[in-house]
């Protein structure tokens, strides 16, 4: 493939001829030593405050060293940051998640797995028997956050995905996934409806169909 | 079902402007498609009675401007110009919506429906508005049980009685009715009689929303996943053309595909099941060894040890071929040429046994191919015996079966045996007895012929996307076998499998695999003089 080196800015940068100092190699010697003795010195002698979060590091003098000890220090993630998932508990705990499977089909690294269970007893009949995800396939693109009608996933933990000794151990199932704050919705009416109860339209049904949910 | 013996009359319309001709028969919207105009409607259905309930498919027409007519309802006339696209028209359409989704619960994410709901795809395109809706929605029953493969959600429903015409009907099984009125209508079975009619399912499939669901798919798969293949049921003779829907390994569900001279547009829930197979307790390694003394060998070694079992015999009487009607027309004549080159002294065809039928859909016999099986042994010069006949292996020494449906009547003859070589699909009492087992595919994984009860042949196209463990068809195992038995190289591919099959039947003569449409084709002189009562079935054959 053809760069196109001579027409390039960097290029021109890059042949640039060197005056005599630089040519000589001495004087840039000198100035390169001496950055790394002032950090030498000032981290020797520097000290910094470790009482503070890291950005509230402020003012002169007091942290002259702006090296930061990870991971027993850790620099907050801005807002809005796509941390590792979660999936939304309701009040109750259960998942607010109804295997829609939305998120799996927005996917496109398809690092999202799920199988959808009933219950019997619920309003809302679906839900996740297994959801899992894949953190090492997943590249953060938050797809799944914003096709999910329910508002059961979220990237909003704050952490990134964790390191981990071997790939099964990134595949991170419902139980694992499962965590934070309950969200409950001024729209999640059917939440609030009585348990399922299918009344005969017709007097008795005995002996006849076997009824849904019971 | 059948031909029409009256002259088609065909008048001339404009719809929207293009003109047009259609049948004198045909209503607005049948006319409006043959214009490729769509008129969009909910419980209008091609093969139902008129019921104009749903009120989405009002049009005008240029001799009442102003007032809509129901264009399911209404037939066309010379000279009637149609118009599907008037303001008042688009007004109607986006009330019309709006009212039928005024109570819907918009549970699209737990509605297996979700995907090809009609409700989904109009409210895109003739409503797209946000709901008006200030006061709580009506709740209704949700997860009915209607019987044992529909559940139905009242909540859901949109009342347009598809489901209650069809029973009525085509299943002629009055199981449906709509009970209640106005906004607190329903639909509903009677009182102590479920909806167990073998046909159940199809309403599934009329109903235009997600109203009526299948049990057996329920929550298994999102639609969008799974693609669609052109099979043939392989649950009895009848040989109705299905779709099966599948992602990689897994078949879900099979879907009824039009063939107008086999099964219309319909099929019966037995059918519906039948995937099942392709599913759950399949061989799926090739393996030697009976019952805990069995070992995976994998399909070069098994060839080596049925050749080392089988050779001894060549030649010699007591070979007996056993082929299941359940076999491909490719398969059954992989099986005939194997047997012609050990000297087989016995054919026997097995299959599954005889079940109940109907006048309609369901034949009494439960495999897809005997017709096809036949057909084969008759042009092969063999005799086919019964594999149903008590001592039906008796003087056989060893045995070769192509798909072991039925087999398992015999299981006190084949202990006595001295070689089985089982070609065998399911685990079942015959797969622990043999000494070599070879996985075979299901017919809804591999391509292949079959042959229904009055002589159509019908292509089936493979579902899948790769085989399950070894499993291969049956024709290749049979040709690996007689490679290895001496005989002449294995052929590789199923159209020249049928190549070889067409060459030798009268029937099938110059008829290419490939060749074969969707809907199949009636083979020359084997149509039945009579047909059951409401089976669809090809115009007679004026006989030659």
């Amino acid at each position: 493939m053809d760069h196109g080196h001579a027409e390039s800015p960097r290029a021109a940068q890059d042949e640039q001829e060197l005056t005599l100092g630089e040519k000589l190699f001495l004087r840039e010697t000198i100035k390169g030593m001496a950055i790394v003795a002032r950090h030498f010195w000032k981290n020797l002698f520097g000290f910094r405050d470790n009482t503070t979060e890291v950005l509230d590091r402020k003012g002169t003098g007091v942290n002259l060293v702006t090296t930061i000890n990870y991971p027993e220090e850790q620099k907050p993630y801005p807002p809005g940051y796509r941390g590792m998932h979660r999936l939304v508990p309701r009040v109750d705990g259960r998942p607010r998640c109804v295997a829609c499977y939305m998120c799996a089909t927005a996917c496109p690294a398809q690092c999202i797995y799920i199988e959808a269970g009933e219950y019997d007893d619920q309003a809302i009949e679906k839900y996740p028997v297994r959801f899992e995800i894949d953190e090492l396939r997943c590249i953060v693109c938050g797809f799944c956050v914003e096709a999910c009608p329910k508002d059961a996933i979220r990237m909003d933990t704050g952490t990134h995905a964790p390191a981990v000794l071997s790939r099964p151990l990134a595949v991170f199932d419902k139980e694992a996934l499962l965590g934070g704050a309950p969200v409950e919705l001024s729209s999640d009416s059917m939440t609030y409806r009585a348990p399922l109860k299918t009344v005969a339209p017709m007097g008795s049904n005995e002996g006849g169909k076997k009824m849904g949910g019971h | 079902m059948t031909t029409p013996t009256v002259p088609v009359k065909m008048v001339k319309v404009e719809v929207d402007g293009v003109a047009v001709e259609v049948d004198a028969r045909d209503n607005l919207i049948e006319a409006a498609r043959r214009a490729n105009k769509h008129i969009p409607y909910f419980c209008y259905h091609p093969r139902l009675s008129i019921a104009a309930k749903c009120r989405l498919c009002l049009v005008e027409t240029a001799d009442m401007p102003g007032r809509l007519q129901a264009g399911c309802q209404v037939r066309v006339k010379e000279g009637m110009k149609i118009l599907t696209n008037t303001p008042a028209v688009k007004e109607n359409q986006r009330g019309v919506m709006e009212f039928h989704l005024i109570n819907h619960p918009v549970d699209c994410s737990i509605c297996d429906q979700a995907g090809e709901c009609k409700l989904q795809d109009y409210y895109m395109d003739y409503d797209h508005q946000p709901s008006r809706q200030r006061t709580y929605k009506l709740q209704k029953p949700k997860r009915e049980e209607f019987g044992p493969m529909v559940v139905y959600d009242a909540e859901r429903c949109i009342m347009c009685t598809r489901c209650v015409r069809f029973m009525d009907e085509v299943a002629q099984e009055p199981q449906l009715a709509v009970v209640n009125r106005g906004d607190h209508s329903m639909i509903s079975t009677f009182p102590g009689q479920p909806l167990d009619s073998n046909y159940s399912g199809n309403t599934v499939d009329v109903c235009p929303v997600g109203a009526l669901l299948n049990t057996d798919f329920k929550f298994k798969s999102r639609v969008w996943f799974v693609n669609k293949s052109p099979t043939v049921c392989n649950g009895c003779s009848n040989g109705c053309n299905t779709y099966v829907e599948s992602r990689a390994n897994v078949l879900y569900r099979l879907l009824p595909r039009r063939n107008e001279e086999v099964n219309e547009v319909w099929m019966c829930d037995e059918g519906r099941l039948t995937y099942h197979a392709t599913n759950e307790a399949r061989v799926e390694w090739a393996r030697k060894g009976r019952a805990d003394a069995r070992e995976e060998i994998g399909p070069a070694l098994a060839i080596d040890e049925a050749k080392r079992l089988l050779a001894p015999f060549a030649g010699k009487p007591g070979v007996a071929i056993w082929i299941s009607a359940q076999c491909t027309v490719e398969e059954a004549q992989g099986a005939l040429t194997l047997g012609a080159q050990l000297g087989a002294t016995k054919y026997l065809i097995g299959g599954k046994a005889a079940g109940k039928g109907d006048e309609f859909l369901v034949r009494a016999d439960k495999n897809p191919n005997r017709r096809g099986v036949e057909l084969l042994a008759q042009a092969a010069g063999v005799k086919l015996e019964s594999g149903d006949a008590e001592g039906a292996l008796n003087g056989v020494s060893a045995l070769i079966a192509a798909r072991t449906d039925g087999l398992a009547n015999h299981l006190s003859s084949l202990e006595r045996l001295e070689v089985i070589v089982a070609l065998a699909q399911n685990e079942d009492a015959v797969s622990r007895l043999a000494q070599v087992v070879l996985p075979i595919n299901s017919l809804y994984e591999q391509a292949g012929t079959l042959i229904n009860y009055y002589g159509r042949l019908q292509r089936s196209w493979p579902a899948t996307q790769a085989p399950r463990g070894d499993a291969l068809p049956g024709w290749s195992w049979t040709g690996k076998l007689g490679a290895a038995l001496g005989g002449p190289a294995a052929i590789e591919t199923v159209q020249e499998l049928f190549a070889q099959a067409a060459a030798k039947v009268p029937a099938l003569a110059g008829i290419e695999f490939e060749k074969i449409s969707e809907e199949g084709q009636v083979l020359p002189g084997l149509l039945p003089t009579e047909f059951p009562k409401r089976a669809p079935h090809p115009a007679p054959v004026a006989a030659v």
